[in-house]
């Protein structure tokens, strides 16, 4: 592989969640977009692969990780809990 | 009941000696991949048992007793049991196994519990098991639904769960038996990606408890099982089995329900990628290849049985002038395509709306494959197997969004993508392990919300867990009991006539089609039928008004009427 077509795919290689995540900070409502899974996950995408492996890397992993899940458990949770009769 | 236990007993111990028995003869050599092949087996010869049961009179709990026994005998006599051996097990914590004990004792105490409740599978998936256990065969009666001729593999799982007691209670467990399908599935994809042994586990149980996969499963719905074949096959073509072997899996899984086959380019994309990898084992081709046409003749059959009755093999899809007011799309749609989609990343994949087994404008993913699936699909993303996995997954999806109408339904059509977001996570447990607090709560979430469903809410849930197993069957809605040895049927889709047989399928019941009033009450009474069970779709509810008005039918509670005794004579 020539040291342009690997420089170039390097590019591509981030430019690629920058992009989805460009799109979807304009496409989505302003109330929505901190809260929108395809960003966090593009986000997620562009650190780790600029910072490569190592700790950065697995500290963005455990942040973006633990922020889905308190999505997920803010959104879903109450229906759950409901269910269950926890909830009123 | 004891003979039918005994019976049921029995025909177990055949199944796990005859799939034992074809095991050998195509076996890989990889344990795990070779606990898949016999689970695909037992389903190939169960299903086998059923349909020629049921095409020659003989599905009673003696007729199918009988031969379970005479199989059994003869596997005995040629000293099958002798020939199993002793499974080499998995590496695990011990932790690991407590909590595969917790999901699994969850799956039992659902299936003891829950009695077919849900509308689908009342009026359209379990009428037609009503009628063959009755008539101890198949039958051209299906139900009023105008989708009770869709394939019906599934179906021949649960009726092998009825016929012995000739009781539902056990009929959930036929959902069960993907369960382990599918996890055993996903063990087999972590294996094929570079997991130890305890982060494919892992996996199959988030896989396991990914809520729509788990609430389906016990819902009398396929979709469960249809998900449950998808990664199976994905398994066995990215293992490279022999093509006699993925051959019995698409077969089998065409047989349970078509949508199975919108996954299918995906998984010949995952074939062709993977073709470089070497093959595993080498089976005898003959029985591999004798396999291979034995489960594309199961699956075909339903197809084949509808082709040479209505003369489509998609019937009523496709066929002009039927009444089918259950909207569903018969080919590729690209508009439907993109509301899927949409509707998938801005909104379902979050779960907003309380889950059940028809995931209503959700996805029934569940936690751990939001929080830590779709993150996961992106680590390590050019190691090449995991590459091939996640493309070939992109493309069945898109496949299946392609072709499901776009309803609040449409992505319990795609319940197979948790296997894969399951791997994803159980990669991310095994890499990284300061995420492992988090995917031990998602597990624990997926687990706690899956556990009451929408759609069988406490109230409901707590009544059937009162009622003996005897006589445990979901109450009608709209009020009213069943009487009497017959019930006549009139009306379409949303008829739950299943509740009609009892849940000993004591009842007879008969469907009427009538075109006038007069006809429907001198059809209940050539038929002996003195109670009648309607619903309230427009064409049936001036029918009945008509009746009515004509002095022919007595309104009783909620949707059941008495024929007049005047018009009985």
């Amino acid at each position: 592989m020539t040291a342009f077509r690997s420089r170039l795919l390097a590019g591509l290689r981030l430019a690629a969640p920058l992009a989805v995540a460009v799109w979807r900070v304009s496409t989505r409502p302003a109330s929505e977009v901190w809260h929108d899974w395809l960003l966090i996950v593009s986000l997620l995408d562009f650190v780790s692969t600029l910072s490569g492996p190592g700790r950065a890397r697995s500290a963005a992993y455990a942040a973006a990780t633990a922020f889905l899940l308190g999505i997920y458990l803010w959104g879903q949770g109450p229906h759950a809990l409901r269910l269950l009769g926890v909830l009123p | 009941v004891i003979a039918g236990v005994l019976l049921l007993l029995a025909g177990q111990l055949a199944l796990f000696l005859g799939a034992h028995e074809l095991l050998r003869r195509v076996r890989t050599g990889d344990a795990a991949l070779d606990l898949l092949i016999f689970l695909i087996l037992r389903l190939l010869l169960l299903s086998g048992a059923v349909l020629l049961a049921g095409l020659s009179g003989t599905l009673t709990r003696w007729g199918l007793g009988t031969a379970a026994l005479t199989a059994l005998a003869a596997l005995l006599a040629g000293g099958a049991q002798r020939r199993v051996e002793r499974p080499s097990l998995p590496r695990l914590d011990a932790w690991m196994l407590w909590l595969a004990g917790a999901v699994a004792l969850r799956y039992l105490l659902q299936a003891w519990f829950f009695a077919p409740h849900l509308g689908d599978a009342l009026a359209y998936h379990l009428p037609k098991i009503g009628e063959w256990v009755r008539a101890g065969g198949f039958t051209r009666e299906l139900g009023l639904h105008p989708h009770a001729t869709f394939p019906a593999g599934f179906e021949l799982l649960e009726t092998w769960w009825v016929v012995f007691l000739r009781h539902d209670v056990l009929i959930e467990m036929a959902g069960v038996e993907f369960v382990v399908l599918g996890a055993a599935a996903v063990f087999v994809l972590g294996k094929h990606v570079g997991l130890k042994d305890g982060a494919a586990f892992l996996a199959a149980l988030l896989f396991a408890v990914s809520p729509g996969f788990c609430l389906g499963a016990t819902s009398g719905l396929n979709d469960s099982a249809a998900a449950a074949m998808v990664a199976a096959t994905a398994a066995l073509v990215a293992s490279r089995v022999s093509w006699g072997i993925v051959a019995l899996s698409v077969g089998l899984g065409l047989g349970i329900k078509a949508t199975y086959g919108f996954a299918l380019p995906g998984l010949a994309l995952l074939a062709g990628l993977s073709r470089r990898e070497p093959r595993l084992g080498d089976p005898a081709r003959g029985w591999s290849a004798a396999l291979g046409a034995a489960g594309l003749l199961a699956g075909a059959f339903w197809y084949a049985r509808n082709a040479l009755w209505f003369g489509n093999p998609f019937y009523p899809l496709g066929s002009a002038g039927v009444f089918n007011p259950v909207a569903v799309q018969f080919g590729p749609s690209v508009r439907s395509f993109l509301g899927n989609v949409t509707a998938l990343i801005d909104v379902r994949v979050y779960d907003p709306q309380p889950l059940g087994a028809n995931v209503d404008e959700s996805a029934g993913w569940g936690a751990a494959a939001f929080a830590l699936g779709l993150p996961g699909l992106l680590w390590n993303a050019g190691e090449p197997r995991w590459r091939r996995l996640v493309t070939a997954f992109g493309v069945s999806l898109a496949g299946s969004l392609l072709f499901v109408q776009n309803d609040p339904w449409c992505l319990k059509y795609v319940f197979y993508v948790p296997a894969l977001l399951a791997v994803a996570a159980g990669r991310l447990w095994e890499a990284l392990p300061p995420l492992r607090g988090i995917v031990l709560a998602a597990l624990a979430a997926s687990f706690a919300g899956s556990i009451v469903s929408y759609d069988l809410p406490r109230r409901d849930l707590s009544g059937l867990a009162a009622q003996p197993w005897r006589t445990r069957a979901a109450p009608l809605r709209e009020g009213g009991a069943f009487r009497g040895d017959t019930v006549a049927c009139v009306g379409g889709h949303a008829l739950k006539s299943y509740l009609a047989y009892g849940p000993d399928f004591s009842r007879r019941v008969v469907y009427l089609r009538p075109a006038v009033a007069d006809e429907l009450a001198a059809a209940m009474k050539r038929e002996g039928a003195e109670l009648l069970f309607a619903d309230s779709d427009p064409r049936t509810s001036e029918l009945l008004q008509r009746a009515i008005e004509a002095g022919a039918l007595q309104p009783l509670e909620g949707n059941l009427y008495r024929l007049r005794d005047g018009s009985r004579k």
